[in-house]
């Protein structure tokens, strides 16, 4: 008889408890580097441009997914994107309820392949895909040349 | 290929230049605890071990005593038997006189650690444990050893409940 | 199975911290390898990401995360990690995908990033180890090869300084490779066996330092050597091994590398090799630490049990002698990204059979080179022999 068949409570056994600890530093990288210097200094946002396909990515990157070489011209993202879907997250990652609820969204612009995963600064209930929306950004001076340093995304226009 | 390209891809960091702000970082403390099941096996030599004892696996197709114990033999590939106890004597079968804590973190003091084949088990079977009440220089490779076990009070139920292998007396 | 070549091969440097992100490091070394086998991505058929823990880069999921980089998005892609074994294996499992005929070409690409990992990436190697058997003793990572060392030493009687003499040699091969971390023409003796002691046996140059970087090798069938002309610049996989011992490394006698032995017999059956010694010229055994070098030329056949230091001794290992040994400067000179050491093993088999090797070339005429990696706890053992 095989000994998992003898198995008749799993709470008969001992648990070991433990913690990984672990700490991280991330470089941003090359072509990161470069996006979010401009964006901390300069509170631009850029994408970048395969000159072999014209394709243009943002966040930008250091190479083509499509043609695989090395990509390093940079263009200026339109000041509007789109939104491409939304989320509404009532739980922080532990499942304790937020006091007010976040909306998030994935944010598209014409042109550009990929796009931003972030906060939108509106009400759950304003929440759709096909806002048009700009981001906000901290302050000069506030900025530490991160994701963050876009506070989010609020509707354009009127 | 090598001889015709004259410069590697690659930028080079300092030390420095991380924490200094020359390139973007970000940090992450991720955050993860667990609870390992003992399974079978470990529960019983764990509730052993809080009794001052010692504990393996027998198994009848090897006709081998399996430490530590495990509820399978990976040379037959089949359930083991029976519990049989082993003694808590043995033989140093490598060591390491550390100056790196778990940190890699320099200290002064040494740890003597290594492996010790337990008497009672079948060959070379063992397991990893410090030495003590001997200095860097008596430690060696053959060494017969004898656990030294924690106050009966003090135990808990953990490879801990043996404080270290001590030179086992008169033998 | 079908014959399958090495036709490409590229590395970025590698160094304690490189500013590239892990994505940006395997893109580097996959253009490279490209550019040499004068291909595009899309004449890649199917692409093999190695990667070592994830708790190094600090990502989980690290093979999906460097997919973009590797060039694998829209293709068969799959990662490989058999831990500091995957600088060779996932060169095996690339083999796999071409001998099969399920691909003619195939993209092998292996990354490294240990400085995400703070202070060292020591502190994550914690958590290798067995929760409930090893970590309450909270063991450092360089204890297992302290007594693996040890016992190696004491059960031959071997001597220290011809464990050291690795070191030197490993060194001073790795002056004339551009990517190495550690490269040092004046190194003596007695620089290694003064250096600071940090678990005895272990000295601090007896160990290979942890740095970031990338490799990567193209792989392509001989039909598609003979169609694109690469035949000048092909070195052949004659044959590939791997096997695994067992987890409970308390239980195993850690004086000879049982698995590598089974893994090299497998690859040297493939290969039609039954005297190792006289039919391999030269070897780029896994060298993390310097008495590994030793450990494992024994476990390839290359040295009997216990001479592979007198080999050492008398220069037979060194690149002008004999058997050649890391030429390549190895993980003590040109460092220890785990899996990218894909860089230094098939990689300088590549280069040294194509006759590319520059500074680092062999003197004499190669035509069969053995190279082996080893990882996991102290189990693993992957061998893959090459040739002209």
């Amino acid at each position: 008889m095989p000994f998992t068949e003898r198995t008749r409570d799993p709470r008969a056994y001992r648990h070991w408890p433990g913690h990984v600890e672990a700490d991280y530093l991330y470089t941003s990288g090359v072509a990161a580097d470069h996006f979010f210097r401009e964006l901390r200094d300069h509170g631009r946002l850029l994408g970048a441009r395969c000159t072999k396909c014209g394709r243009q990515w943002v966040p930008p990157k250091l190479f083509c997914e499509e043609c695989f070489v090395e990509v390093h011209d940079w263009v200026d993202l339109p000041r509007e994107g789109r939104v491409a879907a939304t989320c509404v997250v009532r739980v922080d990652p532990h499942g304790t309820p937020l006091g007010t609820p976040e909306v998030w969204g994935f944010i598209r612009f014409q042109g550009f392949e990929g796009g931003f995963v972030h906060r939108l600064l509106i009400s759950p209930t304003r929440a759709r895909a096909g806002l048009t929306v700009r981001a906000v950004l901290k302050p000069d001076g506030a900025r530490s040349g991160a994701i963050t340093d876009i506070e989010g995304f609020a509707p354009a226009g009127p | 290929m090598t001889a015709r390209i004259p410069r590697f891809p690659g930028v080079e960091l300092g030390p420095k230049d991380l924490e200094s702000g020359v390139v973007t970082t970000v940090r992450y403390r991720p955050e993860a605890k667990f609870a390992w099941s003992a399974g079978e096996a470990m529960t019983r030599f764990l509730a052993e071990l809080e009794q001052g004892r010692l504990i393996a696996r027998e198994c009848k197709g090897c006709d081998r005593i399996l430490f530590p114990p495990r509820m399978f033999c990976e040379e037959c590939y089949r359930p083991t038997d029976a519990w049989v106890y082993v003694r808590d004597t043995g033989t140093i079968e490598t060591y390491s006189i550390s100056y790196l804590d778990t940190d890699a973190r320099r200290i002064t003091e040494p740890i003597l650690v290594g492996v010790v084949s337990i008497d009672g088990a079948s060959p070379k079977m063992g397991m990893m444990h410090y030495f003590g009440e001997m200095s860097k220089d008596d430690i060696r490779i053959g060494m017969r050893v004898q656990a030294k076990w924690r106050a009966a009070r003090d135990r808990t139920g953990s490879v801990l409940d043996i404080e270290y292998f001590r030179p086992m007396r008169g033998g | 199975m079908r014959k399958v070549a090495v036709v490409g091969a590229g590395m970025t440097l590698f160094r304690r911290r490189l500013q590239e992100t892990g994505k940006e490091l395997s893109f580097e070394a996959a253009r490279m390898a490209l550019d040499q086998a004068r291909m595009e991505i899309g004449d890649v058929d199917a692409v093999i990401h190695g990667t070592a823990p994830d708790a190094f880069d600090g990502v989980h999921m690290k093979g999906e995360y460097l997919l973009d980089g590797s060039g694998g998005r829209r293709k068969p892609y799959m990662r490989v990690f058999t831990g500091g074994g995957t600088g060779v294996f996932s060169a095996i499992a690339g083999y796999w995908h071409v001998a099969s005929g399920l691909a003619d070409v195939a993209l092998v690409v292996n990354e490294e990033k240990m400085s995400s990992c703070q202070p060292h990436p020591q502190s994550v190697f914690a958590y290798i180890w067995d929760p409930i058997l090893d970590r309450p003793l909270r063991p450092n990572l360089v204890w297992i090869f302290a007594m693996e060392m040890n016992r190696y030493m004491t059960v031959h009687g071997i001597p220290y300084e011809d464990i050291a003499r690795v070191a030197v040699k490993n060194k001073r091969n790795a002056v004339g490779h551009p990517c190495a971390q550690l490269p040092d023409a004046n190194i003596t003796l007695e620089d290694v066996m003064n250096s600071e002691m940090m678990a005895w046996p272990v000295r601090r140059l007896d160990i290979s330092p942890p740095s970031d970087g990338a490799a990567a090798v193209v792989l392509a069938s001989e039909d598609v050597v003979r169609k694109r002309r690469l035949k000048d610049q092909a070195a052949w996989i004659k044959g590939v091994g791997w096997c695994i011992d067992s987890t409970m490394w308390t239980d195993r006698d850690l004086v000879f590398p049982e698995y590598v032995n089974r893994a090299a017999k497998m690859a040297y059956a493939q290969a039609k090799i039954d005297r190792p010694r006289k039919q391999i010229d030269f070897a780029e055994p896994y060298d993390p630490f310097d008495y590994k070098e030793l450990h494992h030329l024994e476990g390839l056949g290359l040295a009997e049990k216990g001479k592979a230091g007198l080999m050492t001794r008398e220069g037979i290992t060194e690149r002008d002698g004999a058997l050649p040994v890391c030429p390549s400067g190895g993980l003590l000179g040109v460092g220890n990204p785990i899996a990218a050491t894909l860089g230094i093993k098939i990689g300088e088999l590549y280069w040294q059979l194509t006759g590319q090797a520059g500074k680092r070339q062999i003197p004499h005429e190669v035509h069969t080179g053995v190279t082996q990696a080893w990882g996991d706890l102290m189990q693993y053992g992957c061998v893959v022999v090459m040739g002209t």
